[in-house]
């Protein structure tokens, strides 16, 4: 057995998993079930990366989105509603926002076939990615982009923790730990 | 690298199979210990009398009892989430065990990113702590799964950011890396700094596998057992006593591989290197192990909000003002200290 | 808040020090020996007073249901039937007994409260300390008789006395000359029942050296042994046949009215704190007329030569002080009490186990029963019923009122006062009226009881 065939054959199981869970995401009517449909779409992603070698992007894909995102976005729908069996949330506006999908749809594989289409990866050898490289290339050519990030994501922090502060006196009164 | 070949097929089944079985070994042994050693901790004496010589089997005997009970799945329950809530806490359980560097060379798969993949891999069972608790449709299962999840984000990240000063004054992220650039005294090395990433590690790991004094997602005098309430038979043990067990073996192996040294010797001596590295690292872990049980029964459980004060105000600061000072060390430290 | 607040500063300025002694405790534990008992296979000797299991004395019973409606968990189930007995010589009236027919404690309700075992006004359930008796049905938890009275082989003998104790009150034997309007039962000895009753030193700081003397009290209890059986009242005055009642009326309210009789003799034996009616000779304690400084100084002197701490030694001091000025307050005058007090001589004492023989009835009247019929007529129940003997091996040996029959040619004696035809029940009122006045009870208790009285005595004549 070829390493190709065996990658190929994991890349279209993957990515058929990936699109069914994407599907159901949209489809299903409970919302407790599409999040942990989207886990299902997120780690097909870290797999492919995986595949691709990008190792350092699949882990932080599964730390991030798995591990807190979505462990985010459950926790929210937890607290606030989350009825066990069907519930449905939906409401006029799925036509619309399927019409959106689409285009958006259309436009992101426009652009990525348009930009990468054709370009060979090399996968194995001297010039497969590291992850020394990313690092290197995040801390050099794109540190703006990085600081920019940094700085959106410290100003939804503080803004967060401004928005949830109660100023009450007794929250002072604590006992603390 | 990714030269696959049927040989190399097999013996990653072979190595798979392995780790099947000797982490529901190690979970025993350990669960073994965690009777005892608490029972004595406590003044007590623990099982005594399965297995005969002072209830060795006694975990066996509990599984055993475990796969006879009835699987109860609750009328009210989200059935297929419910079924696959344990597996989803069980499986990164197990999926970390793959790349701790137990000797030089005895590692499943040595990953150039083993950390981060450590890292990644044991964020996953919290969504089967979420999912467990939703599906249950039992109130105290919610709350215990709400708690769970609150409790792991807040200490995943002093976890992530002791184990990143850990990579940083290594140089690397491969776990054998960073062991291999560890010298001894490990854990004193740099001055202070090491010791307190040890300590912030440890302190968050223990609440990352809730076990007391940080046990609020299944404090069973409040939520009974949280997340789980509505498991029985072996779900229960998949979903709550393996992964516990096994993953307080882990995080102290994962402690020993960041700050202790790994597979090294205790003390640099030459006649020592004659042992092999995985009694060292057994002896090591089994350290850590002993100071996790240690904790359980001398500490009263912390309320919420004081675990969540102890997370956000104390842990992840120091771990950030470590950060800062590691990455001072490893640019500006002499190069005769380093 | 504020002390909070600074609790919680005073922790952090420790620094953690306080968890690492938490672990230093529990790693000193690891290393001590270990005292566990490994139960099945070691057993622990258990206190004298372990609520184990109860114990049903079968014989003592006389189906009173106290116990089963002072049960919180109403887990004690009796039925019994009324047995009429033969008159015991000619001519003289059937007497009419309970006989235990079912008595179960259901041990899976049962919460191990103990209430049964204190109310129960006969002796007839104990403490026991076994406690193995688990079942694999529910069902088998219900006790019933046989094994309730099984249990009895494991009752551990009554506790000693610890020294100094108070020494419980003796059975009291009625005087023979039971028409003798004021009992004198305890005219013979009057001197040893006051230090019987009080504890050595508290009250009886006096000079009389025999008061305070156990060893005296003994002595003076063992003469009072062999003293004649209880007899109830003076009950001979009123003609219970010329009431003309059938034996099968109940003879509900003479508790009412007898009971100024009846605690007159139930009263002979004071027991702790209860003072003694006017009528007997006064302790000795009540008319010293020492004045209360010295009294109060004489024992703190007593107590702390005997060693006493300083402050037990003051506390008891100070009581007697305040007993001896109430005493000299009230000299002589009589002190009526409302309610017959069966404190001590109920419970606690060493009572001598019921020889099964009816002889022994007169030499060792059993403590348990004395206070039964002032017990039982509280709680309203049939005194012929509840003083009828428990059970049939044993007639009379333990009931005092119940050896009635045996002492007094008159078998109805108990009959009631007020039964008497000769009467209205508006005289009957009036009578009790004045006879609770002059008790010293308060109006509205007399008017109570001659009311009560009265009702009784229209029934009574129908
Ligand atoms: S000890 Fe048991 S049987 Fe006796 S009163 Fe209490 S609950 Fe009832
Ligand atoms: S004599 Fe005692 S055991 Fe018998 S019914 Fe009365 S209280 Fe219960």
């Amino acid at each position: 057995m070829n390493a190709d065939v065996v990658r190929e054959v994991f890349f279209w199981g993957v990515g058929a998993i990936m699109v069914i869970a994407a599907l159901r995401v949209v489809t299903t009517q409970n919302v407790v079930h599409a999040a942990l449909y989207l886990v299902g779409t997120l780690m097909g992603a870290a797999a492919l990366y995986v595949l691709l070698l990008a190792e350092f992007v699949a882990w932080a894909q599964v730390l991030i989105y798995v591990g807190a995102v979505v462990v985010l976005m459950l926790f929210g729908l937890m607290l606030t509603r989350a009825p066990i069996g069907k519930a449905n949330y939906d409401n006029s506006q799925r036509p619309l926002a399927a019409v959106v999908a689409a285009v958006l749809f259309g436009v992101m594989s426009w652009i990525l076939i348009d930009a990468f289409s054709g370009t060979e990866l090399e996968l194995a050898g001297e010039n497969a990615p590291r992850t020394q490289d990313i690092g290197a290339v995040i801390f050099s050519s794109y540190v703006w982009p990085f600081e920019i990030v940094s700085v959106l994501l410290l100003a939804a922090l503080i803004g967060a923790v401004m928005i949830a502060r109660r100023d009450e006196p007794e929250a002072d009164k604590e006992v603390g730990s | 690298m990714f030269e696959l070949n049927l040989s190399d097929w097999q013996i990653l089944l072979v190595k798979l199979g392995l780790v099947l079985a000797i982490v529901p070994a190690i979970t025993l042994v350990a669960g073994y210990a965690e009777h005892k050693v608490m029972a004595h901790l406590q003044h007590r004496l623990g099982p005594m009398y399965p297995g005969g010589f002072h209830g060795w089997a006694t975990l066996l005997a509990d599984g055993l009892k475990f796969i006879y009970k009835e699987d109860i799945i609750p009328a009210a329950a989200d059935r297929k989430v419910f079924s696959l809530a344990p597996l989803a806490i069980f499986v990164p359980t197990v999926l970390t065990v793959l790349v701790l560097p137990l000797d030089e060379t005895l590692v499943v798969e040595e990953l150039d990113l083993g950390l981060f993949y450590l890292l990644a891999v044991s964020s996953i069972s919290t969504i089967g702590m979420l999912m467990a608790g939703w599906s249950s449709s039992n109130k105290y299962a919610l709350i215990g799964a709400l708690r769970a999840a609150a409790q792991l984000i807040a200490y995943e990240l002093p976890i992530v950011l002791s184990a990143a000063v850990a990579a940083m004054l290594a140089g690397t992220l491969s776990l054998n890396g960073i062991v291999e650039a560890q010298e001894w005294p490990f854990v004193l090395w740099p001055p202070g700094i090491g010791l307190i990433a040890f300590l912030v590690f440890f302190g968050a790991g223990v609440a990352e596998l809730t076990r007391p004094p940080f046990d609020m997602p299944v404090a069973e005098s409040e939520i009974i057992t949280g997340a789980f309430t509505e498991y029985s038979g072996m779900r229960f043990i998949f979903s709550t006593f393996f992964p516990e067990v096994a993953n307080m073996v882990i995080i102290s192996g994962v402690a020993t591989t960041l700050f202790l040294g790994g597979y090294q010797p205790i003390v640099p001596l030459g006649f020592l290197d004659a042992v092999p590295g995985l009694v060292w690292f057994t002896l090591k872990t089994a350290f850590m192990v002993f100071m996790l049980l240690w904790i359980r029964p001398t500490f009263p459980r912390l309320r919420e909000d004081q675990l969540q004060k102890f997370a956000w105000k104390f842990l992840i600061p120091t771990s950030l003002v470590l950060i800062l000072a590691a990455g001072a060390w490893v640019l500006y430290a002499p190069e005769g200290l380093k | 808040m504020l002390d909070e607040r600074k609790l919680s500063a005073a922790r952090k300025r420790t620094y953690g020090i306080g968890l690492l002694k938490g672990m230093a405790v529990t790693l000193k534990h690891l290393f001590k020996h270990n005292t566990v008992i490994e139960y099945p296979d070691e057993k622990q000797d258990l206190g004298p007073r372990t609520r184990g299991v109860i114990a049903l004395k079968e014989e003592n019973c006389t189906v009173c249901m106290l116990c089963a409606r002072e049960c919180p968990d109403w887990c004690i189930y009796i039925d019994s039937h009324k047995e009429t007995l033969p008159p015991k010589r000619e001519g003289g009236r059937p007497r009419k007994r309970n006989v235990l027919d079912r008595f179960a404690i259901d041990y899976a309700l049962c919460m191990y409260c103990g209430i049964c075992v204190e109310v129960c006004p006969y002796d007839a359930l104990f403490w026991s300390r076994e406690f193995e008796y688990a079942e694999y049905d529910i069902r088998q938890l219900t006790h019933e008789k046989e094994k309730l009275s099984d249990w009895m082989a494991t009752v551990l003998p009554p506790p000693a006395l610890e020294a100094g104790a108070e020494q419980p009150g003796q059975p009291v034997a009625a005087t023979p000359a039971a028409a003798a309007p004021a009992p004198t039962a305890v005219a013979p000895a009057p001197t040893a029942v006051a230090p019987a009753v009080q504890p050595a030193g508290a009250t009886t700081p006096t000079p009389a050296p025999s008061m305070s003397a156990p060893a005296e009290t003994t002595e003076a209890d063992k003469a009072r042994l062999p003293a004649p059986p209880a007899h109830p009242a003076p009950r001979a005055t009123t003609d219970p046949e010329a009431a003309g009642r059938s034996p099968e009326v109940p003879t509900t309210g003479q508790e009412t009215v007898l009971s100024d009789q009846e605690k007159a003799v139930y009263q002979e034996d004071p027991g702790p704190n209860v003072d003694v009616p006017a009528e007997q000779p006064q302790p000795v304690a009540l008319e010293r007329s020492e004045d209360a400084e010295a009294v109060y100084q004489q024992v703190l002197k007593e107590q702390l030569d005997k060693g006493s701490s300083a402050q037990v030694a003051e506390a008891r001091a100070r009581v007697a002080r305040a007993k001896a000025e109430r005493g000299i307050k009230r000299g002589p005058t009589p002190l009526t009490v409302d309610k017959p007090v069966p404190s001590a001589p109920t419970k606690g004492a060493p009572r001598p186990e019921p020889s099964g023989a009816p002889e022994a009835k007169a030499p060792q009247p059993d403590p348990g029963p004395v206070a039964a019929p002032a017990e039982a007529g509280a709680a309203g129940s049939d005194e012929a019923e509840t003083s009828a003997p428990a059970a049939a091996k044993e007639p009379a040996a333990e009931e005092p009122p119940s050896a009635e029959p045996v002492s007094t040619p008159d078998p109805q004696a108990a009959a009631p006062a007020v039964g008497g035809s000769d009467e209205t029940p508006d005289q009957v009122f009036e009578r009790v009226l004045q006879e609770e006045k002059a008790k010293g009870s308060s109006d509205a208790v007399a008017q109570g009881r001659a009311k009560a009285a009265r009702v009784k005595a229209e029934r009574a004549q129908k």
